[in-house]
């Protein structure tokens, strides 16, 4: 698989930003130009406008909504393997609760279990991790070996023999080095022996049934009720589960954890950026400018309540930056400003037509503010 | 699957390498003692090995130390430089000052007709050249007071004062003179890596707040009589009624917004998603902000043969210390109130600035270094593409750039001391809206480029 022939193909799978589909790519029909000085281009586009609105319906309102079940295991959870696919590949939302992050359990366990010839050679991206590791154990085990013999001639006590062997090896290693690591899927052998417990799966040589689902993060459970609205969490309205998503996370205040997390979340979703939990770099989101499969995060957030109660001291930031320096990603702090209780209150308990509104006027009382932290080394900038 | 790389792998390049992080190999004073290496730190091979050679290497580096640090230390009498304690006002004044010292140290003074080529040294300053060997200092006493005031004697004997050594000049420089010890520890680290360090001060007339650019505020585009009638029960039956026959859409954050309006890019959805108030550049300095428990110590340049004392240029870091026993990580407040304080040029300054004259560079004659090399090879690539590949390519950079390191320059630097370890911390303005990006808007002109998403 060629890069661009990759790339080609990620642009196809992942051609949707979000859960949405545009009138232009389900009809086929684009809006003219809008050129503001030339009055004709006006007439022109509006009367595609008012043809484009009665011609066609607008292709969300034939979207069913997906399923979102929510129990006392506090747990988001999608479990249709069409909802999944489209949550992962129309924004990268969730995460597949047996998977590294797309849910993969299907195609992994039918490729496995060899329950599908058309698969059987497809990589997936667990499979290509364990390749990796393979190659890197190999060229590990290549050089203690190298070292072994060095250590050997640092002692003085090594063989003609062993002191060739001693130059192949540090020109097997150099050339290790050199090169990348290829896909081959030819030298890949797939383990195809059954387990005992496989035996519950199989239903008449197929895959019966998937005990994956996917898991969403509360603050994406909410982005996708409230912002764009493509999913039913059991019977709950905007208001429920708003209420329940802060419940989460401790009592209901203008600096629930939730809240600010969510403010956040919203403010990078509106300019376009996919954002994932930031927990294995100690922080709260990851900034991706497509998503994870296209370019690594950029940009590691920490979101902070700007009320100065809970402050971090030194060494805890010290601590975070250290890590999002190593993995070169840029260290984001977030000062969220929050309304006062009362102001917070009293909207939640107003009376709205819809809680859509209601929830537009909650958030437009927050406010977000960024400031990079940068470790400086002053030798190396001196020049 | 494009990146199977693992994110959390440490990566060791050139850029991430610190040469602090080493060991420092005396064998370089002794050419004789070159020939091997002391082993480096993390790699394997520094784990024991049942061999004397990596102990007998480090003990060569070593000894090579020591003979360096044996060897006599001291100066020409011609080019003794000496110094004062002015025990009375707390002060160091150096009568006469040569040498190379002097283009960002000290204030120049004149006592009568006495001291002409003087200086005034703050406490830093003549602790740190003291502590460098290349200033004796005396504790200034009565006499001394009387010679400088006197008309008649041209020569003082500076014999008959009391030379002061490091420990004693310690206690007298920190103590009630404005300057503490954390303050020196980060001058001196600063100096010694060849910087120019002076005490911060404004070298604009005024401050910030007083230049802030005049935005045009945006007037509310439809008249309030408009609104009013948009308000009337007629109006709003006439929507309602539009709304059920699938003509109008409902507003936006309507939960049917999307089931009723049509869209042909992603980017007028992240529009329609726009929601949350965020700071824009430079709105902190339209307040009155105090920061608390923080202030702005020195203006750092980084070294250039061309600085004057008398007039700085802008200074290229300014730094604010902190005692991580005193001070805990800033507010959100105390960081802006920092950044207002800052010397700062708004983008619409820097335009009418006069352009110092190009620096007369001396020839280099070290071959190009690997990151000349690579801007090269970069901007040879670039000349082949096409010219909107191009554009477009600049138009990215620069918005990582904004987006990374701020969208407008506002840069403080923290030095953070903790039982005298050193940790220095940037933090810089952001803005990932980028509302008012002018270097953006002209590449390519539009409302947002703060939406990061590519429309295809």
């Amino acid at each position: 698989m060629s890069k661009r022939n990759n790339k080609k193909l990620l642009n196809q799978i992942y051609s949707r930003p979000l859960p949405i589909e545009l009138s232009s790519d389900k009809y086929g029909v684009a809006m003219p130009t809008l050129f503001p000085h030339n009055p004709v281009s006006w007439l022109f586009y509006l009367t595609r406008l008012i043809q484009v609105n009665t011609l066609y319906s607008v292709p969300q309102s034939s979207e069913t909504l997906i399923d979102v079940s929510y129990d006392s295991d506090g747990i988001f959870k999608v479990s249709d393997e069409e909802s999944m696919a489209k949550l992962w590949r129309c924004g990268f939302f969730g995460k597949g609760t047996l998977s590294r992050s797309e849910p993969t359990w299907k195609a992994r366990t039918i490729k496995r279990l060899n329950l599908d010839s058309n698969t059987a050679n497809a990589l997936s991206m667990e499979e290509v991790t364990n390749k990796r590791r393979d190659e890197r154990k190999k060229f590990k085990a290549e050089r203690s070996r190298l070292q072994e013999l060095e250590l050997k001639q640092r002692k003085g006590e090594i063989s003609d023999l062993e002191s060739s062997q001693l130059e192949q090896l540090r020109e097997t290693l150099a050339s290790l080095r050199l090169i990348d690591f290829k896909l081959s899927k030819d030298s890949f052998d797939r383990e195809t022996d059954l387990r005992f417990e496989d035996l519950d799966l199989i239903e008449s040589n197929q895959l019966g049934r998937n005990l994956e689902f996917l898991q969403l993060q509360a603050i994406e459970t909410f982005f996708l009720k409230f912002a764009v609205n493509v999913i039913r969490v059991n019977d709950f309205s905007t208001k429920q589960l708003f209420l329940e998503c802060c419940r989460q996370s401790g009592i209901l205040k203008p600096t629930n954890k939730f809240v600010l997390d969510y403010v956040v979340y919203h403010h990078y979703r509106s300019l376009g950026w996919c954002v994932r939990s930031g927990v294995k770099f100690g922080c709260d989101m990851l900034l991706y400018k497509r998503g994870p499969p296209f370019i690594h995060a950029e940009y590691c957030i920490l979101v902070i309540s700007n009320d100065d109660k809970a402050r971090y001291d030194w060494f805890e930031m010290a601590a975070k930056a250290r890590v999002i320096g190593t993995v070169k990603k840029t260290f984001v702090l977030v000062y969220v400003d929050s309304p006062t209780e009362e102001r917070f209150n009293s909207i939640l308990s107003s009376a709205y037509s819809d809680e859509g509104i209601l929830f537009q006027d909650l958030f437009k009382l927050y406010k977000v503010t960024e400031i990079l932290y940068r470790r400086w080394a002053p030798s190396k900038t001196r020049d | 699957m494009a990146d199977e790389v693992d994110e959390a792998a440490i990566v060791k390049d050139e850029a991430n390498f610190d040469v602090e992080d080493e060991v420092q190999d005396w064998k370089f004073l002794n050419k004789s003692l070159a020939s091997s290496g002391i082993p480096k730190r993390g790699e394997k091979e520094f784990a024991p090995d049942g061999t004397q050679v990596q102990n007998s290497s480090l003990q060569e580096s070593r000894n090579a130390m020591y003979d360096a640090l044996e060897g006599v230390r001291g100066h020409h009498l011609k080019s003794k430089l000496i110094a004062v304690w002015i025990a009375s006002e707390s002060k160091c004044i150096m009568p006469h000052a040569r040498g190379n010292y002097f283009r960002d140290m000290g204030i120049p003074i004149h006592i009568g007709s006495k001291v002409k080529d003087g200086v005034e040294l703050n406490s830093l300053e003549a602790v740190y050249l003291v502590e460098r060997g290349s200033v004796v200092i005396y504790l200034g006493n009565e006499s001394y007071d009387e010679f400088l005031k006197s008309s008649q004697e041209s020569e003082f004997d500076y014999d008959s004062l009391i030379a002061m050594d490091l420990e004693f000049l310690y206690s007298v420089a920190f103590n009630n003179t404005g300057y503490s010890l954390d303050q020196y520890q980060i001058y001196s680290y600063l100096k010694r890596l060849g910087y120019l360090v002076q005490d911060f001060k404004q070298i604009t007339k005024t401050d910030q707040r007083t230049r802030l650019p005049m935005v045009p505020s945006t007037l509310s585009v439809i008249p309030s009589f408009l609104n009013k009638i948009m308000a009337t029960t007629v109006v709003k039956y006439l929507q309602s009624r539009l709304r059920q026959w699938g003509f109008l859409s409902y507003p936006l954050f309507h939960s049917l917004h999307f089931m009723t309006k049509h869209y042909f890019r992603y980017t007028d959805i992240y529009k329609s998603l726009r929601l949350i108030p965020a700071y824009s550049t430079h709105d902190s300095v339209k307040e009155n902000l105090e920061a608390s428990g923080y202030s702005i110590t020195f203006n750092v340049w980084k070294p250039t043969p061309s600085f004057s004392k008398k007039n700085p240029p802008f200074p290229d870091f300014q730094v604010a210390v902190a005692n991580t026993d005193s001070a805990k990580f800033p507010t959100l407040q105390t960081i802006q109130a920092l950044h207002n304080s800052l010397n700062y040029t708004f983008p619409n300054e820097r335009k009418t600035q006069v352009v110092p004259a190009v620096r007369q560079q001396k020839k280099n004659t070290m071959p190009p270094s690997k990151k000349v090399i690579r801007q090269k090879k970069q901007q040879e690539r670039q000349s082949k593409l096409d010219e909107s590949v191009r554009k477009k390519n600049d138009y990215n950079r620069k918005r990582d750039n904004l987006l990374k390191y701020g969208s407008n320059g506002r840069t403080v630097v923290i030095a953070v001391i903790d039982s005298g370890i050193l940790n220095f911390v940037n933090l810089s303005e952001g803005d990932f809206s980028l509302q008012s990006s002018t270097d953006l808007e002209d590449i390519f002109p539009r409302e947002d480029h703060g939406i990061i998403y590519n429309e295809k």
